[in-house]
């Protein structure tokens, strides 16, 4: 594999592997359309512009058509845990601007959240409607997007990593969270968690990982979880899961066959069973 | 006098027969397209015999997809050094 690559897109690091001098220009090319057309804080890109007429029908490139469409799909099987109708809440939470230019420890209190309401969207690929006022935030399952569609343009082995998200075309090893590694052998890890993302309002803790039901900073017994899907988009949407449903999380993701590893704000570690499965058994290939 | 009037209304006379024949003859064409039309339509490979559908895959099986997009990936025990990290962003 050729040495890795790394740029910052998205607001994170990407790094590559495996790609060529040409691969690689596409991709940070791919990450940085990304960015214009669905970042909160670039003014005039595609998202501010359908978040700014809610309310009405608006058309919609094709690439933003998409990934809204994967989110409500992620939604729907989600059960509308992993909502993207929830930029308002943010908002509400203080998250108004690029992390590393928000205020850390903000005096002002914490506006009341908007629950998600993604099944009240309207969605082609090519026009949507979203209800008044509803503003919608769709950088998870971007960046997800992104990975997975950067994997897409590399011609030989090699792997995409986007701010902890990573997918890879042929096994690599991936160091996790607080201690160990694991092989991935194929598909994608993608670690969901409060600890980097947060911020004070009023003294109270805020973070990006919010419940839909109250449109509130989600209260979780961990502190991240690390998912291994088959696309990135589905370890990051299963990480999410797993954070948001609290002691729920591992036997859920265990239910669909998920490995999942959860760590406690202490540093405990628990693995559900799809994941020790996984590393005691080694996978032929 | 009266030979002119009868001339002159033989070539009137005339002249109505030969309106009536052209658009006897109009008609007999229009009326020729549409059935050949209709029939190239009802028979030529080239023309659809019923309301065109996009092409797309079976409802069934899209909703087996998006039943199933939440998949996992395979995992191992590790065998070499980290070429890479998971961390949360």
């Amino acid at each position: 594999m050729s040495p890795v690559s790394r740029f910052d897109a998205m607001g994170c690091e990407v790094l590559v592997g495996g790609a060529t001098r040409v691969e690689l220009e596409a991709i940070e090319e791919l990450f940085r359309s990304r960015d214009r057309i669905f970042s909160r804080f670039v003014p005039g890109s595609e998202l501010n512009r359908v978040n700014a007429a809610s309310g009405e029908f608006v058309r919609v490139s094709e690439t933003f058509g998409r990934a809204l469409q994967r989110a409500l799909e992620l939604a729907a099987e989600t059960g509308g845990i992993v909502d993207p109708t929830l930029g308002g809440a943010l908002e509400s939470a203080g998250y108004i601007d690029d992390f590393e230019l928000l205020p850390l420890d903000d005096p002002r209190p914490p506006a009341a959240g908007s629950p998600g309401c993604w099944s009240s969207i309207f969605a082609t690929r090519a026009c949507i409607r979203v209800p008044a006022g509803v503003r919608l935030d769709l950088n998870g399952v971007v960046k997800a997007l992104a990975v997975d569609d950067a994997l897409e343009l590399l011609s030989g082995p090699g792997f995409v990593s986007a701010g902890g998200d990573v997918a890879t075309r042929g096994p690599m090893t991936v160091a996790l969270p607080e201690e160990g590694s694991v092989r991935l052998v194929s598909g994608a890890l993608a670690t969901s968690g409060r600890g980097k993302r947060r911020w004070l309002r009023d003294g109270r803790v805020q973070h990006h990982l919010i419940d839909a039901r109250t449109g509130l900073p989600a209260s979780s017994p961990w502190e991240q979880v690390t998912a291994c899907g088959n696309t990135c988009v589905a370890a990051d949407a299963a990480a999410k899961v797993g954070f948001l449903l609290g002691e729920d999380g591992p036997e859920h993701l265990a239910e669909r066959g998920i490995p999942g590893r959860f760590v406690e704000p202490d540093g405990t570690i628990a693995l559900n069973s799809a994941w020790q499965a996984a590393v005691e058994e080694p996978v032929c290939i | 006098m009266a030979a002119v009037s009868k001339a002159i209304s033989r070539v009137a006379d005339a002249r109505r027969r030969a309106q009536s024949a052209k658009a006897a003859f109009a008609c007999l064409g229009v009326l020729l397209f549409a059935a050949s039309a209709a029939l190239a339509r009802a028979t030529g490979a080239g023309h659809p015999k019923q309301t065109p559908r996009s092409l797309s895959a079976p409802e069934q099986f899209v909703q087996i997809v998006r039943d199933n997009q939440l998949q996992a990936g395979a995992l191992a025990p590790p065998t070499a050094p980290p070429e890479a990290a998971t961390s949360q962003s």
